[in-house]
């Protein structure tokens, strides 16, 4: 089980540090060719979201991004993991069902509420948008409260089984 | 990679050539550009989107905000994109019913409503 973390101060720019540096884990913990570029989007988006919440709530804490080759998806089989946790009010922007999951019709974008960044800088990502593009990209995902008395854990993973038919195969010629 | 833009005049239409990545570092930079074309007159903007790598949430933000300033003079924000990953992100959040999308600036520029 191979775990990178990285920790962020929550600054725009350093969002893009985190896309390249998921693809890269992603690449090479085998996820698919073709996954890459929803992993960067992912990825991204909610970074993007937890770094407009910590220059909120909390501009001195970093961001911390998580991700590991080893986890397991709800069905059993082996995935990459990646994980986005922010320090900031658990889930003020995450519309949640009785069990505490994040609901299908969220990804379905009210564009009325869709409204421009209003910040100077432009970092404040409109409500919910972030979070409902990792919902249309991302099969298995959970949105939950953090360890600890603040702020919210995104989980993502991607199926590893085509890697893992990969090694079989490299070994068997080795 | 950073974010690239420049802009030509065709006709009564001006297109805007944005390269690199759209997110939530360069965003500000694509909506400065749509504020200043507006604020000089330029009302039917096409965006042409075949060099951009990269499209989050904040990019498609400023260009619902570019939208919703030329449709307060009556004018029009067309895209051009044919890149199948971004295509993706503006399915997956319901702005293809928003956006005119066309496959070449010849055909957004040829547009009519």
């Amino acid at each position: 089980v191979a775990t990178v973390e990285l920790r962020i101060a929550p600054r725009p720019e350093h969002v893009r540090t985190a896309r390249l540096v998921a693809a890269s884990m992603a690449r090479r913990a085998g996820v698919d060719d073709g996954l890459i570029d929803e992993v960067k989007i992912a990825i991204g988006e909610a970074c993007a979201r937890a770094v407009a919440i910590h220059q909120e709530h909390c501009p001195d804490q970093p961001v911390i991004l998580r991700g590991t080759d080893g986890g397991r998806d709800s069905t059993g089989l082996p995935c990459f993991v990646l994980e986005i946790e922010d320090e900031g009010p658990s889930e003020q922007d995450v519309p949640r069902d009785e069990v505490g999951l994040v609901p299908v019709a969220y990804t379905i974008v009210d564009l009325t509420s869709f409204t421009e960044p209003e910040s100077a800088d432009g970092t404040s990502v409109p409500a919910g948008i972030g979070l409902a593009m990792i919902v249309g990209l991302v099969d298995d995902l959970v949105v939950r409260p953090a360890e600890g008395e603040t702020g919210t854990l995104v989980s993502m993973t991607w199926p590893l089984f085509l890697a893992d038919l990969d090694v079989e195969s490299a070994e068997t010629r080795s | 990679v950073d974010l690239s833009l420049s802009t030509r005049t065709e006709g009564d239409r001006t297109v805007v050539v944005v390269g690199g990545e759209i997110d939530v570092y360069t965003a500000p930079k694509l909506r400065e550009q749509l504020i200043d074309l507006v604020s000089t007159g330029a009302y039917h903007l096409v965006v042409d989107m075949e060099g951009v790598e990269f499209l989050d949430s904040t990019g498609l933000g400023v260009l619902v905000g570019g939208l919703k300033r030329v449709r307060a003079h009556d004018g029009s924000l067309r895209l051009v994109c044919t890149q199948e990953r971004i295509l993706k992100i503006f399915r997956i959040t319901g702005l293809t019913k928003v956006f005119p999308i066309h496959a070449s600036v010849e055909e957004a520029v040829a547009a009519k409503d």
